[in-house]
C-alpha cells in the first residue's frame, strides 16, 4: 500500500530528506511525460525534469497543501518548461543561422500524443500521467490522488474521449498543413 | 445493459476492476454490439499508444541524479549560510532561524538515512555523496609522504591496541608513517605499554617489558590488532568506510557541513552495529567492532584532508566517546630512527604453534579439555607442556612464579561471544601461596610506618612504591604512629580485603591507590568478583635492615583467580592454544 504524498512531504519536512526519493520515484515518469509534451524534445525534458524536482524539494516549505503535491509540482514543471522554451528558442535562433537544426522532433517518441496530454485539463492530465507515465495501477492512482477508484475509471474514460477528439483535430491540422 | 452503461464500465473492464457480474454483463453486451466493440478497440489502441509513449521515458538514473543535486545544493546553501554567519554557532543559528523544522532538517543538517534495499541495489544518494567526500579525501592524501597522529583511546595501557572499555580512562596513542621515494612504507604505533613498528621488512610488536611478536613481513597497518593503526592508512581507512557504507545493510550515513574554529568542514558520520553473536554478551563493547558505534570523520572543506576522527560507542547509559584524534600532521619530518625498535635483552618471542609429534592429541581436545590440560601443566610446573598451549619461545619467570603449583578449583562450560573465533572457558584456580617481603619505613614527617616497596622470597625488589609527597599527618596520627610494622600491614591488608580505598591511602601513596582502584574496576568489568579474588595475606615476622634503613615484614600471600580462559584452534597446526584471559 503506497503512502500518500502528504506523508512523504511531511517526512521530508521532519528531517528525513531521503524520503523525497519516494516522490521522485513516483512522479519521474508522469512529470517526464508532461515535460516531453511541453518541450517536444526528450533531452530538454530530461534536463528540465531534474530542475523541477530540485525546485520542488527546496520549495516544500511553501507548499500549503502537502496532499496536492502532484498538482503543485505540475505547476512548477509548467514554469520550468516555459523557461526552458525561452532559453531553447534563443539558442535555436542562434544555431539556425549556422545550420539547419531539425525543429522539434519529439526524439523519436509519440510527440503528437505527448503534446495532447499536456493540453488536457489539469485533472485528466494528472490521471493520464500517473497511469501511463508513472506506471501506477488504477488502485494506486486512487490512493495517490485520494479519490475513489470509481472516480478514477470514470474520469479516465472521459479523458480518453477528450484525447481522441484532440488527436483527431491535431491530425486534421497536420494534414491541412501538408496540403 | 445498454451502450451508455457499457461505455461507463469499459475502462473498468479493460483494467480488470469489475466484479464477476459486471464483467459478464459487459462481455455479453460487447458480443452483440459492434459499436461498443469499436469503442473498445479505439480505447485499447489509445491505451497502447499511451503505454508505449510512457515506457519510452526511461529514467533509471534520475533518482540518484536528483538526490545528488539536492545534497550538493544543500551543501552550497549551507556553505553560504556559514560564510554569511562566520563564527556563529551553527546550532544556535538553527534555533533562531524562522525556517524552523525544515531548516534544521534539510538546509543545515543533511541527514540522509540510507535504507538497506537502496544500498544493495544502487549506489544510494547518501553513500554516493559520502563516497564523493571520501574520494576527495583519498585524492587529497595522495601526495602525503608522511603523517603523524596523536590520539587518545579508552583502553588499558598494556592490553590489546583494539581493546576498549566504556569506563576506562583515556590512554594516549601516537602514530607515525612515512613513505620513501622507493615506495617503502614504514610506520610506528605506540601506547604506554605496547609499541608496533614496521621498518619496511618486518613488523614487530613489543609488549613491554619483554614480550614480542614478530611478523616476517612489513605487515599492513592495523595488524596485531592495532585497530587504530588504520588511521595511518588514510586511503585504507576511507576505503573501509566506503565498503561498510556499501555492504552493511544496517549502516547509516549522515553527511553535514559545519563551521569549526579551524574553518569549514565536512562531517561524515557512519553508524554501525556490532556484527557478532552476543547471546553471551561477554565481548560486547570490548572492541569497537563488537559495539554499536558511530564513527565521525571530519574533513577540511578546502583541502579535503581528514582533520579529525572520533568513535562513539552507544552504551547502556548513552554515548561514550571512545576514540579521538587530537592532532593530524601531514608531511612532517620524521626521524628514521623511529622505525627501528630496540628490544630488551631478555625478550621472549611469541611463536606460532608448530605441528607437534603428538599433534593429534592436542587437535582432538575440546576447549574445556584444553583449559584443564593447560592448568594442569601449570599445577605440575611442567613448562614444556605449558608451551604447547602458550605460543612463546620460553616461559617468563614471573609466570612460573605466579602460576606454578596452582590448584584447579573448577573449570566451567565453554561459551562463545561476539566476533572472537575461539571459546571462552570459565575457570577458578587457587594460586600457590607465595612469600613476599614488604618494606616499611617511618622516616617521614608524620612519623608513622608506610609501605615503600615489595620484594620476593629471594629479597629481589618486585615493586618500588614511591612517595612523591611525604605521608600526611593524619587527624588520628598518634594511633597510627604507635603501630608496629606488622600491625600496620595487618591494618593495610584488612583495608584491601574490603576495598576500603580511603584507609589504604594511609599506608600507600594516592597514585598507588588510584592504580589499584582502576585495576579492580577493570577486573569487575570483565566479570570478576574482585573482593573474592583478592589475595589473602598472612602477616609474619618483621626484621630490621640496617642496609636499607627500613623494616621488612615476611608475608604469605594466597589468592583465588576466577576468570575466562580464551582458547582457539584457527592456526596452521590446528591445535588448541591459549589466547588470553590468563
Amino acid at each position: 500500500m503506497p503512502e500518500n504524498d502528504g506523508f512523504y512531504v511531511q517526512r521530508c519536512l521532519d528531517g528525513h530528506p531521503d524520503d523525497f526519493r519516494h516522490l521522485v520515484r513516483r512522479y519521474k515518469g508522469p512529470v517526464m511525460g508532461y515535460l516531453a509534451g511541453q518541450l517536444g524534445r526528450s533531452d530538454l525534458a530530461e534536463e528540465a525534469l531534474q530542475e523541477v524536482f530540485v525546485r520542488c524539494y527546496f520549495g516544500l516549505t511553501s507548499l500549503e497543501k502537502p496532499e496536492s503535491f502532484f498538482a503543485w509540482m505540475l505547476g512548477v514543471a509548467n514554469r520550468v518548461a516555459k523557461e526552458q522554451v525561452r532559453i531553447e528558442q534563443k539558442e535555436r535562433q542562434a544555431a539556425e543561422k549556422l545550420a539547419q537544426m531539425p525543429a522539434r522532433s519529439g526524439g523519436g517518441r509519440d510527440w503528437p500524443l505527448a503534446k495532447t496530454v499536456a493540453k488536457l485539463d489539469d485533472f485528466s492530465r494528472q490521471l493520464i500521467l500517473l497511469r501511463y507515465y508513472g506506471g501506477h495501477s488504477c488502485k494506486d492512482v486512487a490512493t495517490i490522488m485520494s479519490i475513489p477508484i470509481g472516480t478514477v475509471t470514470k474520469s479516465l474514460s472521459r479523458a480518453y474521449t477528450k484525447l481522441r477528439e484532440m488527436l483527431k483535430d491535431e491530425a486534421a491540422q497536420e494534414s491541412e498543413v501538408q496540403l | 445493459m445498454n451502450c451508455s452503461q457499457c461505455r461507463e464500465l469499459l475502462v473498468g473492464y479493460i483494467e480488470e476492476l469489475l466484479d464477476a457480474g459486471q464483467n459478464q454483463a459487459v462481455k455479453s453486451h460487447l458480443d452483440i454490439c459492434a459499436e461498443c466493440r469499436k469503442e473498445l478497440e479505439q480505447v485499447t489502441a489509445l491505451q497502447k499508444r499511451l503505454v508505449a509513449n510512457g515506457a519510452s521515458h526511461g529514467q533509471n538514473d534520475l533518482e540518484n541524479a536528483v538526490m545528488d543535486r539536492i545534497v550538493r545544493e544543500q551543501a552550497l546553501k549551507l556553505r553560504k549560510t556559514n560564510q554569511d554567519k562566520q563564527h556563529v554557532n551553527i546550532w544556535r543559528f538553527i534555533m533562531r532561524s524562522p525556517i524552523t523544522k525544515f531548516a534544521a532538517a534539510a538546509m543545515i543538517l543533511i541527514a540522509i538515512v540510507v535504507s538497506a534495499t537502496i544500498l544493495t541495489k544502487t549506489t544510494s544518494t547518501a553513500s554516493a555523496a559520502a563516497i564523493q567526500v571520501l574520494n576527495d579525501a583519498v585524492r587529497a592524501v595522495g601526495d602525503v609522504r608522511s603523517i603523524h597522529i596523536k590520539a587518545q583511546m579508552r583502553t588499558l595501557p598494556g592490553d590489546n591496541f583494539a581493546l576498549i572499555g566504556l569506563e576506562y580512562d583515556f590512554v594516549p596513542i601516537e602514530m607515525w608513517k612515512k613513505v620513501d621515494d622507493a615506495g617503502i612504507v614504514r610506520w610506528r604505533i605506540e601506547k604506554p605499554q605496547r609499541v608496533i613498528v614496521t621498518d619496511g621488512n618486518s613488523t614487530i610488536m613489543l609488549m613491554r617489558p619483554n614480550y614480542a611478536v614478530k611478523g616476517e613481513r612489513p605487515y599492513p597497518i592495523g595488524c596485531f590488532d592495532a585497530w587504530c593503526g588504520y588511521l595511518l592508512n588514510v586511503n585504507g581507512l576511507l576505503d573501509s568506510a566506503m565498503q561498510e557504507a556499501k555492504n552493511r545493510s544496517d549502516t547509516e550515513l549522515r553527511l553535514r557541513q559545519a563551521e569549526s574554529s579551524s574553518g569549514p568542514e565536512t562531517i561524515l558520520e557512519i553508524e554501525s552495529k556490532a556484527t557478532g553473536d552476543y547471546t553471551n554478551g561477554y565481548l560486547k563493547n570490548k572492541f569497537i567492532s563488537d559495539s554499536d558505534n558511530k564513527k565521525v570523520y571530519y574533513f577540511d572543506a578546502e583541502t579535503k584532508l581528514l582533520r579529525g576522527f572520533e568513535v562513539f560507542v552507544h552504551g547502556d547509559k548513552g554515548d561514550v566517546l571512545i576514540f579521538e584524534v587530537n592532532e593530524i600532521e601531514y608531511n612532517p619530518q620524521i626521524d628514521d630512527g623511529l622505525f627501528t625498535l630496540e628490544l630488551p635483552q631478555d625478550v621472549i618471542w611469541s611463536q606460532e604453534p608448530q605441528v607437534l609429534p603428538d599433534n593429534e592429541k592436542y587437535v582432538n581436545m575440546t576447549p574445556k579439555q584444553t583449559a584443564e590440560a593447560f592448568f594442569k601443566a601449570c599445577a605440575d610446573a611442567n613448562w614444556d607442556e605449558f608451551l604447547k598451549f602458550y605460543g612463546s619461545s620460553r616461559v617468563d619467570e614471573r609466570i612460573k612464579e605466579i602460576y606454578g603449583g596452582l590448584e584447579i578449583i573448577s573449570i566451567g562450560e565453554p561459551f562463545k561471544s561476539g566476533l572472537f573465533g575461539g571459546w571462552f572457558v570459565p575457570y577458578e584456580i587457587k594460586l600457590r601461596p607465595r612469600e613476599i617481603n614488604v618494606r616499611l619505613s617511618n622516616a617521614n614527617s608524620a612519623k608513622r610506618f608506610v609501605i615503600t616497596g615489595e620484594y620476593d622470597s629471594k629479597l629481589q625488589l618486585t615493586e618500588e612504591i614511591k612517595w612523591s609527597n611525604e605521608p600526611e599527618v593524619l587527624a588520628d596520627n598518634d594511633t597510627y604512629a604507635e603501630m608496629s610494622p606488622q600491625e600496620v600491614l595487618k591494618k593495610y591488608y584488612g583495608a584491601v580485603s574490603i576495598l576500603d580505598f580511603n584507609e589504604m591511602g594511609k599506608f600507600v601513596p594516592d597514585s598507588y591507590v588510584k592504580k589499584f582502584k582502576s585495576e579492580c574496576e577493570m577486573a569487575a568489568k570483565f566479570g570478576m568478583d574482585v573482593q573474592k579474588q583478592l589475595p589473602i595475606v598472612e602477616v609474619g615476622e618483621s626484621s630490621w635492615s640496617a642496609e636499607q634503613s627500613a623494616y621488612f615484614v615476611k608475608c604469605r600471600e594466597s589468592s583465588v583467580k576466577k576468570f575466562n580462559l580464551a582458547v582457539r584452534n584457527d592456526n596452521s597446526a590446528k591445535r588448541w592454544v591459549v589466547d588470553g584471559g590468563f
